[in-house]
């Protein structure tokens, strides 16, 4: 087992466009599971790709352990990985896929035979050796997948989203599986997907990636609990956090009010005054009557998912969602009174970073 | 930064070893000239004393005494200046204590009548008096020492060479990439370096030459005082064996004009040739000519400019791979890749992109397999072919021929529409229609010749019941050219179809659904929505076609050799007559690059013309 | 709803008599290989009488081995056998090869390269022949096996068609195999190739056939009888008997059949070929 280190890792892919990673660094603790999470075109399937030696690194370096693998074939770093479509060789049975490494790395032949059968048990596929992928269900694919990696026993496991073949009803089910698997092969894991759901789930520690740069890394409770800035705010939770473009009104010194469109929340700023983003979770506004709130604002939108409501709100021309309990008794076109949660306040700079 | 230093000296040892390459192989060329003279001048020399020793009596063998006295005679030949040794059976004559042949090295001789080589001495057979036997052989040693310094010339373009080279060398791996001052440089000394060993290899084939014709000369001279006085066309008869005498040398004794010793280079009838003459009498002149074997150096032209160039083209390699070497996946997966090309790549090379240049260097000559000599001529061929009325009519005949590919198309497309959409006719039909495609073309050719007879051909018999009197399909010049044409429909219709019939498939059924929504018909929409649709396939169809038309070979020449009356004689019929029956492949290649341009620019003109808008992705 | 029906009716009595076309189009396609059969099988005085004899009075099945040793043709079937197979397995390997490399490899100048392959193509076949035969002239390979099958040994039509194929083959497949410790060569050959059967077919039959009906090469490459392949031989064949029709066509019944064979055997590669290069 190994940790995985990035030191100021970049890629771009030709010279015109945007780089796909810059100066990614990031430490992957020996024995973590480790999320990359972000929107398609972040640069995590590179940074994955990288890690693997499928694609190399412009600048920069990877270690495994204590090694330098940056250049070195991908077969010679002991990583092994998972694909999104599982890549499964179609013309070899499911046995043969699995032996495959094995026979590749000149594993003798009895071995081979009892790692194989070993896999196959452990991920429930004794019965279906003899098949060929074309003749299994998703969710089968998706173990052969598995158990492709798994019998290499390599130092690390890579994750390329891959859940998100698989019909809505079976993740859960692997995500739980896939996290037994974690906790007894102790195997560094790194894990790609554009799902938060799954991230949160799933990741010990979250790296958000955005347009090939970390944005933060963390928890998955640190990321909701405290978003590094504006992006990380929107894209963690569901739905994601309502920015305000707001405006701090000054009285000796200190900020004592924030305007935002139709809002005026009573908050201390510790030293900015001038323009700032201000962060609210949906969970965190509560709807009252007019007047009685932090303002008032118009309802746009009336989404009713059972058990809570999302309700799409104009408050003086800056959008604001509020997730409330069960079914709201509001509709469109109400005037309703809103109040933020202002210990649950997030404030970012007009770059978008956090202040404070 | 070790490793950046090994690039380097390997860049060094590639500079070098390609200078040194080059001018190892314009040596060894001019030692073949050099050995190809010595070889030349020991049957000539075999010759000439086959030609003025006097027979014993009784028998066809010389007498020994004589021999003797004419092969030291020889020696003290004013201007002679071999180092040779004359052999009666296996005994040398000249320095009777020398080593004398093994009897198996005679053997040799007599059994395989040609020069060989012994050590560094070239051994001619000497024949008996009536050339029937091998009794003796004369021996004549390479020359020693004339090139064994390289010229001036080539020094200084080894130095610039390497100085050149060692420059870039030093450089590889750093920041400069291919196309510098630095690598041009290099290349152009590297050029300079190929084109002075080449000089080296002219020099030692004229010197050869020349060295063949002044020696020659001595001895054409020295025997003709043998000879009984005589005029000098009956002196050139008499003692053009010994100018014949020589492997290769193409030498040739006339009656000439005074002159002075001196070698000249003349041009008689095309023929370069390397002249001098010889006085065999008062007023009595004869030329000695060879041709020059300067004159056909080409290859060791190509062969120096390419060693040398394989410096330049070496470092730019390794330049590229020295800058690349800080990612060495992309470059093991370059070299992988070079891997997997080289069959390929390499195949290509000499079977296709050589012959392509090749095919230009025949077209600017006259070219036959027989004769040595390769004439340039420049762009002759070219007039010829404007001026010859057979090209222009086969050229004709070709765009009418071509003619044949819309009307097959018009019946393909029509049966493909048909068929489109009946999924069960479709299997069969195709089958069907494919037969003639997949058929041997000399069968398909046999049974249409059988089918076209002129008396009672099935053809003819079926066309008598609509009226239709006999027609000689084949043996008519106004009816030839079609019989031919309607074979090639008959064959292309089922292919073409196919083709349409996969265009049709790709087109989504929706558009014409929302078509007939529209209220199109079925006339409109064939005309408003399928055949816009089909048109990258239209085209293609029509290209290949046209390609594959003005080619045309394998019916003319089974169905009517070109006949009659050169009525079905087409381009591609016209270049195989032209190359494989007459032998003329620089014309014939000539014409084929002719054919190439014109199918290129009718290809342009339909892509230009039609192709436009074709993509609707 | 009456013109609905209407419609209908209209449209299948004229997809009918479409159809009914097309099949009486097809009957020009048979005939002459029935004519063929059929003369082949007649006397020879019986072939040539007026009006034309459709079918034999009496079946001279004689006439096939008479034929077929006139000139050795089991020595042309041999020479053409072996030209071919050489031709299919050497253009299979080459094409195979060099289309993972512009399929698969990432190298400086790839698509370059590709479109110098590729203008091989536009050049008529009559252009390369001549410095061709030079060639294995000079090099006396002139009527030797050598000299026939070197020149066709890569097919740059194949290196296109094998080239789009692997291209629709998922990446994902070869960084897999990669990851799992393959090489290069282990993935062309473990996943790659087997991945590919339908394409290698196609260009396997393509390449057979093709050779089998080259006519102009084995004409100026060959010039003994002992190295005369199918096509040549038959026009020879044609010139000695001229008179003797059956003969000539029980010849070329014979040469038909392989082709014949080989075509119902892999009629699915044919179509896929051709519309494969129609399409692209």
């Amino acid at each position: 087992m190994a940790s995985v280190t990035l030191r100021r890792l970049s890629k771009s892919f030709d010279r015109t466009s945007q780089p796909a990673l810059q100066e990614l660094t990031l430490e992957v603790r020996d024995g973590e599971f480790l999320v990359l999470l972000g929107p398609s075109g972040c640069g995590k399937t590179t940074a994955l790709r990288c890690i693997a030696g499928l694609d190399e690194p412009t600048d920069g370096q990877i270690m495994i352990g204590e090694r330098d693998v940056t250049h070195l074939a991908p077969a010679a770093r002991d990583v092994a990985m998972v694909f999104q479509n599982y890549a499964l060789y179609p013309h070899l049975t499911v046995r043969e896929n699995i032996a495959f490494a094995l026979e590749m790395r000149r594993v003798p032949q009895a071995q081979i035979t009892r790692r194989v059968l070993e896999t196959a048990e452990r991920l429930g596929l004794r019965a279906l050796l003899d098949r060929r992928p074309a003749q299994l269900s998703g969710g089968q694919r998706q173990r052969v997948a598995l158990g492709r990696a798994i019998v290499r026993e390599p130092q690390v496991f890579l994750f390329d989203e891959p859940l998100s073949n698989l019909d809505a009803t079976l993740r859960p089910e692997m995500r739980g599986e896939l996290l037994k698997l974690h906790r007894q092969l102790r195997a560094t894991m790194i894990y790609v997907t554009h799902d938060q759901v799954e991230a949160m789930t799933m990741g010990q520690r979250i790296a958000v990636l955005h347009e090939g740069r970390l944005r933060q890394l963390g928890t998955p409770a640190e990321l909701y609990e405290r978003p590094a800035d504006v992006f990380v705010a929107r894209f963690v939770g569901h739905p994601g956090m309502n920015v305000l473009q707001g405006r701090g009104t000054r009285k000796r010194e200190r900020t004592r009010a924030v305007e935002c469109g139709s809002l005026a929340l009573p908050v201390a700023l510790p030293q900015y005054d001038g323009e700032v983003q201000l962060g609210v979770r949906p969970e965190h506004v509560a709807l009252c009557p007019p007047d009685q709130g932090a303002g008032n604002a118009d309802v746009l939108v009336v989404e009713p998912l059972g058990s809570e409501t999302l309700v799409h709100l104009d408050a003086g021309g800056q959008p604001l969602v509020a997730k409330v309990a069960g079914i709201a008794r509001v509709a469109v076109g109400d005037r309703v009174g809103v109040q933020p949660d202002l210990a649950r306040l997030h404030f970012f700079d007009g770059s978008g970073a956090r202040l404070a | 930064m070790s490793t950046l230093r090994r690039w380097r000296a390997v860049a060094g040892a590639v500079v070098l070893l390609t200078a040194l390459a080059t001018l190892a192989a314009a040596r060894r060329a001019a030692g073949r000239y050099t050995r190809a003279t010595a070889e030349r001048l020991a049957a000539t020399t075999a010759a000439y004393v086959s030609l003025v020793s006097p027979a014993l009596r009784g028998s066809s063998d010389y007498s020994l005494p004589r021999l003797l006295i004419q092969a030291h005679a020889l020696r003290l030949l004013a201007g002679w200046d071999p180092d040779f040794e004359v052999y009666h059976g296996t005994a040398p004559l000249v320095e009777a204590t020398g080593r004398s042949l093994t009897p198996a090295q005679f053997e040799d001789l007599r059994r395989r009548e040609t020069v060989r080589w012994i050590g560094r001495r070239a051994l001619a057979p000497l024949r008996d008096r009536d050339d029937w036997d091998v009794v003796g052989a004369v021996a004549v040693a390479a020359e020693r020492g004339r090139v064994a310094l390289p010229d001036a010339l080539a020094v200084g373009a080894l130095v610039l060479a390497l100085l050149a080279g060692w420059l870039v060398a030093r450089s590889v791996g750093g920041g400069g990439r291919a196309g510098t001052p630095g690598g041009l440089g290099y290349a152009a000394a590297a050029l300079l370096l190929g084109l002075a060993a080449y000089g080296e290899v002219r020099h030692a084939a004229a010197a050869g030459t020349e060295r063949w014709l002044t020696q020659t000369r001595l001895l054409v001279q020295e025997a003709a005082q043998r000879l009984p006085a005589a005029d000098a066309s009956t002196l050139a008869v008499g003692l053009g064996r010994i100018a014949r005498s020589a492997p290769g040398a193409g030498g040739q004794l006339t009656v000439g004009d005074s002159a002075d010793a001196a070698v000249r280079f003349e041009r008689r009838g095309g023929q370069a040739r390397a002249v001098v003459v010889a006085r065999v009498g008062p007023g009595r002149w004869l030329a000695l000519a060879a041709s020059p074997a300067q004159a056909v150096t080409e290859s060791w032209l190509a062969l120096c400019i390419g060693l040398a160039m394989l410096g330049p083209l070496g470092l730019w390699a390794l330049g590229w791979a020295a800058r690349e070497r800080v990612r060495p996946q992309r470059l093991r997966e370059t070299l992988t890749a070079w891997g997997f090309l080289a069959p390929a790549t390499a195949h290509l090379a000499v079977f296709s992109f050589a012959p392509i240049l090749f095919a230009l260097v025949l077209s600017v000559h006259h070219w036959s397999l027989v004769g040595p000599e390769k004439l340039f001529v420049g762009l002759d061929n070219l007039v010829q072919v404007a001026r010859d009325p057979l090209i222009w009519l086969s050229l004709r005949n070709t765009a009418l021929y071509t003619l044949q590919v819309p009307v097959t198309m018009a019946l393909a497309l029509g049966v493909a529409l048909v068929l489109h959409r009946h999924t069960r006719l479709v299997w069969l039909a195709r089958t069907v229609f494919l037969l003639p495609y997949v058929s041997s073309v000399v069968a398909i050719a046999l049974v249409w010749q059988w089918m076209y007879r002129p008396d009672v051909g099935l053809l003819n018999h079926v066309l008598s019941f609509i009226g239709v009197g006999p027609v000689d399909w084949l043996g008519n010049p106004r009816t030839a050219l079609l019989a031919v044409m309607l074979v090639s429909v008959w064959v292309q219709v089922g292919y073409q179809m196919v083709v349409f019939l996969a265009g049709l498939q790709g087109i989504p059924r929706a558009y014409l659904d929302a078509a007939v929504v529209d209220g199109a018909n079925a006339w409109q929409r064939f005309w408003k929505v399928t055949f816009p649709l089909l048109k990258p396939v239209t085209l293609f169809v029509l290209v290949t076609g046209i390609i594959g038309s003005f080619q045309v070979f394998t019916y003319i020449y089974v169905l009517t050799d070109g006949g009659p009356l050169h009525a079905t004689d087409v381009i591609v019929y016209r270049i195989y007559q032209t190359a494989w029956e007459f032998l003329q492949f620089g014309y014939a290649s000539a014409l084929a690059l002719v054919l190439f341009a014109l199918l290129f620019g009718v290809t342009w003109a339909q892509f230009r013309l039609l192709g436009r808008r074709v993509d609707y992705a | 709803m009456r013109r609905a029906l209407g419609r209908g009716w209209g449209r299948g009595v004229r997809a009918k008599v479409a159809g009914g076309a097309v099949l009486l189009l097809a009957i020009p396609m048979v005939v002459p290989f029935l004519y063929m059969v059929s003369t082949s099988l007649m006397d020879e005085f019986e072939a040539l009488r007026s009006p034309p004899a459709l079918l034999p009075a009496h079946v001279q099945w004689g006439n096939y081995p008479a034929a077929l040793t006139a000139l050795p043709f089991g020595r042309f079937f041999l020479n053409t056998a072996i030209f071919a197979g050489c031709v299919v397995v050497g253009q299979v390997a080459t094409s195979a090869t060099a289309a993972y490399a512009f399929a698969r490899l990432r190298f400086p100048g790839r698509d370059r390269l590709f479109l110098a392959y590729l203008s091989v193509l536009m050049v008529p076949a009559i252009v390369l022949l001549i410095p061709r035969f030079l060639f294995i002239n000079a090099l006396g390979w002139v009527d030797s096996y050598a000299g026939l099958i070197s020149t066709e040994l890569v097919s740059v039509w194949g290196i296109f068609l094998l080239r789009q194929f692997f291209q629709t083959i998922p990446r994902d497949l070869e960084d897999a195999a990669r990851l799992d410790g393959a090489g290069e060569w282990a993935i062309f050959w473990r996943v790659v190739l087997p991945l590919s059967r339908p394409a290698l077919a196609t260009l396997a039959v393509f390449a057979f056939v093709d050779q089998w009906k080259n006519f102009l090469w084995p004409l100026i490459a060959t010039r003994s009888t002992e190295m005369g392949v199918v096509e040549v031989g038959l026009a020879a064949f044609h010139g000695l008997y001229y008179a003797n029709w059956p003969y000539q066509m029980a010849a070329a019944v014979t040469a038909v059949v392989p082709l014949l064979l080989v075509f119902f055997a892999a009629q699915r590669y044919f179509m896929r070929g051709i519309q494969l290069t129609g399409l692209k």
